[in-house]
């Protein structure tokens, strides 16, 4: 029993909003990531969990229990902030012991979690050295560590590895995933890193201007974005928008009348213009297209190739990954398949739906 | 023959035409070239970095006015010490040890040294304790008014220690000051604030914490709010309770801060002594008011006995030294510095 949950909780600095009517429940075990762009409110939700933040509206629940007015000290967390917060005048054993020997914690105790922790987190040898003297990794390992001896049944973690070089980032992710499987608490993690957040999370919860957008495994969020902010916010390069007005049962995209397959004729009939979303992975360049463009430029990113393409008669800009061919000028065809399309009502920006989802 | 040869060789022939000329041409240019070079080495030797030279020229300044307003003086007190002079005898009676002596052996002097201590003590609860304590609930736990309290508190440190010595000369007056008003209101009798011995050294400690407390509480309240918010969020989230972050978190982060604060109320506190000691009670009721630094004073400008003045102006020194270096071999190393 150590779920949390929110209960249409607002958070309001005076005039600004920083959250807006948040409901969300996170599973005990799972790992839950907040994700969203800077200023979105997933630190603010974050540290509403923690204490740190008064609610001003709504309920919060942990394991059951109404906590709005429940002390820190008092939630039984664990929180690795984003600049580590280690004290700086105490040794690595001494931060790592330091909330163990607060809520007096036998000595014995105390030492065989520690030097666990410290074994797990490959920080044997370093318990009398001083923040100052460690390096990034080492840092954020033993915030980690400090967070791990306490056992506690939530896990918060605030952009852990944002301070991170990229290398390391990618080694700390995966460890960061190991030592959850090992006790399985509730774990909340905000990030800004997309990647991170699709490669540590069990489910993410997206966020923008204080808002849920949408709250899902992965793989979903991914596939089926809820609104137009998702799908440009998840994946690198970002989902394809291409403005679309349906007409005589056909649907005209930068000038190109496509017929939309038959099932999703029914979806798209209450729609007369809308927002047609393809990755640019499902694009592909061949003669036998739906689409016609001009190749504006093209950029590599290592393993694949990214084309940008200027459509017909609108300044939108498509982005397509070529198959093997090196060089790619003038003027392409695009075609995409209709099962990977997702399309979005033009005013409101959510997902009209699929025909074989809905 | 280069351009400096010839303008060399122009100069004295002006010189010569002018009736002027004392060596031979050749003579003369060799001269010049002798001082050309003499210039150019001075500069090199003083002027370039990365010579030697270099400090001493910039150092020499500072050294000499220290020299002349610091250490002279302390020399001509170590002499002055060893004498016996009024002030206006033009003879100095040589006297040997004999003003330690009489200093040492006096009765007076368990007094000074006793009320000396008394000082620290009132002063360091005032001035060190006490914005210690504050600042960090002005910085951590108040929620607001915060900038109100700041002014008010700092407000006392603009007035002078003269003007205050008068202000709480009336507020302390024990027949119509307001606080004897205030205590006949419940029925006490309002003490001789001024006249009794250890009560006198108490209120005057009063007196000048109520102008110091501010400027230390602002010093110490710049040290607590450098502590980084996070740190005291990760403190409050282990359950640490007000005391426990004060005593393991801030008093450890604020260390250095805090023992400059320490040292500084102790060195200056008991120099700000002078003025409302000289001010309202001479060092009375029978010295029982007087410190290590009035004493200097009043043996001096008062009593006119120089050479005793200097005698305790080079022990109180001495004191000073010794808590200087007590501060640096011990205090130092438990404060923890940032880099």
């Amino acid at each position: 029993m150590s779920g949390i949950v929110f209960e249409d909780v607002s958070k309001y600095y005076g005039e600004i909003t920083a959250v807006k009517g948040l409901s969300l429940s996170v599973q005990e075990g799972e790992r839950l990531i907040l994700l969203g762009p800077s200023g979105c409110g997933k630190t603010t939700t974050l540290r509403m969990v923690a204490g740190l933040e008064k609610i001003t509206s709504g309920i919060l629940k942990m394991g059951g229990h109404v906590m709005n007015m429940v002390e820190p000290g008092a939630r039984n967390i664990a929180m690795v902030f984003q600049n580590y917060a280690l004290y700086p005048h105490m040794t690595v054993w001494e931060n790592i012991t330091f909330g163990l020997s607060i809520r007096k914690v036998p000595n014995g105790e105390i030492k065989a979690r520690a030097e666990k922790a410290l074994e797990i987190l490959n920080l044997s040898g370093y318990e009398q050295r001083k923040p100052h003297e460690l390096s990034g990794g080492q840092k954020q390992r033993v915030a980690l560590g400090r967070s791990l001896v306490k056992q506690a049944p939530y896990f918060l973690l605030d952009e852990p590895l944002s301070n991170l070089d990229a290398q390391l980032r990618l080694q700390a992710r995966t460890e960061l995933v190991k030592i959850h499987e090992l006790y399985r608490p509730t774990l909340m993690y905000v990030t800004h890193d997309q990647i991170e957040a699709m490669s540590v999370g069990q489910r993410i919860a997206i966020m923008n201007q204080g808002v849920l957008q949408q709250l899902d495994t992965p793989d979903i969020i991914y596939q089926y974005p809820a609104n137009t902010f998702v799908a440009s916010f998840i994946g690198a390069p970002p989902m394809n928008l291409l403005q679309g007005r349906l007409c005589d049962g056909k649907l005209r995209i930068a000038g190109c009348d496509i017929k939309p397959p038959a099932e999703w004729q029914n979806l798209l009939a209450s729609h007369s213009e809308l927002w047609v979303g393809i990755r640019p992975e499902h694009c592909r360049l061949s003669d036998n297209s739906l689409l016609r463009g001009r190749v504006e430029f093209t950029e590599l990113l290592g393993s694949q190739r990214c084309v940008h393409v200027r459509l017909q008669g609108d300044e939108l800009v498509l982005c397509v990954f070529p198959a093997e061919q090196s060089a790619i000028e003038g003027t392409v065809g695009i075609s995409f398949s209709w099962e990977h399309v997702n399309s979005f009502d033009s005013h409101t920006g959510c997902n009209i739906g699929r025909p074989h989802v809905r | 023959m280069n351009l400096e040869e010839a303008e060399i060789r122009m100069a004295s022939h002006k010189a010569q035409d002018q009736g002027e000329q004392i060596l031979s041409n050749d003579a003369y240019i060799q001269y010049a070239a002798m001082i050309k070079n003499a210039a150019k080495h001075w500069r090199r030797t003083f002027c370039e970095a990365g010579s030697i030279w270099q400090p001493v020229v910039f150092l020499t300044p500072a050294t000499l006015v220290l020299f002349v307003f610091a250490y002279w003086p302390l020399l001509q007190d170590v002499w002055l010490s060893f004498h016996l002079w009024n002030m206006i005898s033009p003879a100095m009676k040589f006297v040997g040890l004999q003003n330690y002596f009489q200093l040492v052996t006096s009765a007076e002097f368990i007094k000074i040294i006793t009320n000396t201590v008394l000082y620290i003590v009132v002063l360091l609860l005032v001035n060190f304790l006490l914005p210690y304590l504050l600042s960090f609930m002005m910085a951590h736990l108040l929620k607001r008014f915060s900038f109100f309290y700041r002014s008010a508190l700092f407000a006392p440190s603009t007035v002078s220690l003269a003007v205050a010595s008068i202000l709480f000369l009336w507020i302390f007056n024990p027949l119509a000051g307001p606080l004897s008003i205030l205590l006949s209101a419940v029925g006490l009798e309002s003490p001789r604030w001024f006249k009794e011995p250890v009560l006198v050294v108490i209120v005057i400690g009063l007196i000048i914490g109520w102008k110091v407390f501010g400027y230390n509480l602002i010093l110490l309240l710049s040290a607590m709010v450098d502590v980084p918010k996070e740190l005291i969020e990760a403190a409050r989230i282990e359950n640490a309770s007000d005391w426990q972050l004060f005593r393991y978190i801030i008093v450890p982060m604020t260390s250095s801060t805090a023992l400059y604060v320490f040292v500084i109320t102790i060195v200056f506190g008991l120099q700000y002594v002078l003025v409302p000691v000289n001010m309202l009670t001479q060092g009375g009721p029978d010295q029982g008011s007087t410190n290590l630094v009035y004493i200097v004073y009043q043996y001096g400008f008062v009593f006119f006995q120089t050479g005793k003045a200097a005698a305790f102006a080079i022990l109180s020194m001495v004191i000073y030294a010794l808590f200087l270096m007590l501060k640096t071999k011990v205090l130092d190393k438990k404060v923890h510095y940032e880099n």
